[in-house]
């Protein structure tokens, strides 16, 4: 039962974080703090960082540096239009896929 | 970073993600290092008490569950720098030069000194080729600039100063300004040209 949700949680991951990144532009400490509290999604925040790193290289994100008015410059992601896409799709896809595990759970009370 | 000083905890955190991270590529392992640096600054304000950076700290998680989290890197990325690596370096560079040095004490006929210099070349070559270290692509660098490593560059150099020779007639000798630019580029070019691909190489691996 666990292993087979931390699967499915690391496979919608990333799209969780495109999702955040949907309407405005956020850097990783707002995005990993997000997902962090976010219940059941990320045990270790840390292990964002790599998967920012990745969908960066994939080009479904891109970063820019920008001052702060309090302390270093941050890194702020903003989807591109391929990262737009692939959110989208996939958020359609799942849409699809959740009702048809949410009736095929119900679904013992009406086949008995 | 703007913040000096970040409690002794958050450093010692920082140096074991460091060293949990080291089989990464430099470049990944400092920008990793870096963001979660970031993180633990934001995360933490002016005046953290020891409890606060406990709990950024646990909430990040083990810097060995972080550097999992990368991506499983690209095929030969996994094997870095080792004796064999240095040792390929060493021969594609100096090797023929050190096989023709002791060819020529046992040898007169400085023309016959070639082959020892391609075979101290090719035991480089062999080690390069054999590296898990390497990607194809970075062995053709490595293979074809420049065969013979410095010897081979310096064989090039006598080859051009004896072409220039060749413009000596019996009563006098014609060099043309031209002639030295192309001595002097080609000797830069076959002196840097192993050096820097070695350089390439050793980056890479």
């Amino acid at each position: 039962m666990a292993p087979a949700l931390s699967q499915l949680r690391r496979g919608v991951l990333e799209f969780c974080v495109l999702a955040q990144l949907r309407d405005q532009e956020r850097y990783a400490f707002e995005i990993v703090r997000t997902l962090g509290e976010a219940e059941g999604m990320v045990t270790s925040e840390g292990t964002l960082y790599p998967l920012l790193s990745r969908l960066r290289k994939e080009g479904l994100v891109e970063t820019t540096w920008r001052e702060s008015s309090s302390g270093p410059p941050r890194r702020y992601y903003t989807l591109t239009d391929r990262g737009a896409d692939v959110l989208d799709a996939f958020t359609v896809e799942w849409e699809r896929f959740c009702r048809s595990v949410d009736r095929l759970l119900a679904s013992r009370s009406t086949a008995a | 970073m703007t913040t000096e000083t970040l409690p002794g905890l958050a450093e010692a955190y920082l140096e074991r993600l460091e060293k949990a991270a080291s089989h990464l590529p430099r470049a990944r392992r400092r920008e990793l290092v870096d963001d979660i640096e970031a993180h633990i600054t934001e995360a933490l304000g002016p005046e953290p008490t020891e409890a606060d950076v406990r709990d950024v700290l646990a909430r990040l998680g083990a810097p060995e569950d972080i550097v999992a989290a990368e991506q499983p890197p690209p095929e030969g990325a996994l094997h870095r720098r080792g004796p064999r690596e240095w040792a390929a370096l060493f021969m594609l560079l100096f090797g023929g030069l050190i096989f023709a040095a002791i060819g020529a004490m046992f040898i007169e006929n400085r023309g016959v000194l070639v082959v020892p210099a391609v075979a101290g070349w090719l035991v480089g070559l062999a080690l390069l080729l054999s590296s898990p270290a390497w990607t194809p692509r970075d062995k053709w660098v490595g293979a074809l600039l420049w065969p013979g490593g410095l010897y081979g560059g310096f064989a090039f150099m006598f080859g051009t100063f004896i072409s220039g020779t060749q413009y000596c007639g019996l009563h006098e000798c014609v060099r043309h300004a031209s002639d030295n630019v192309v001595d002097i580029t080609g000797t830069v070019i076959v002196v840097l040209v192993p050096v820097l691909s070695a350089i390439y190489l050793a980056r890479r691996a």
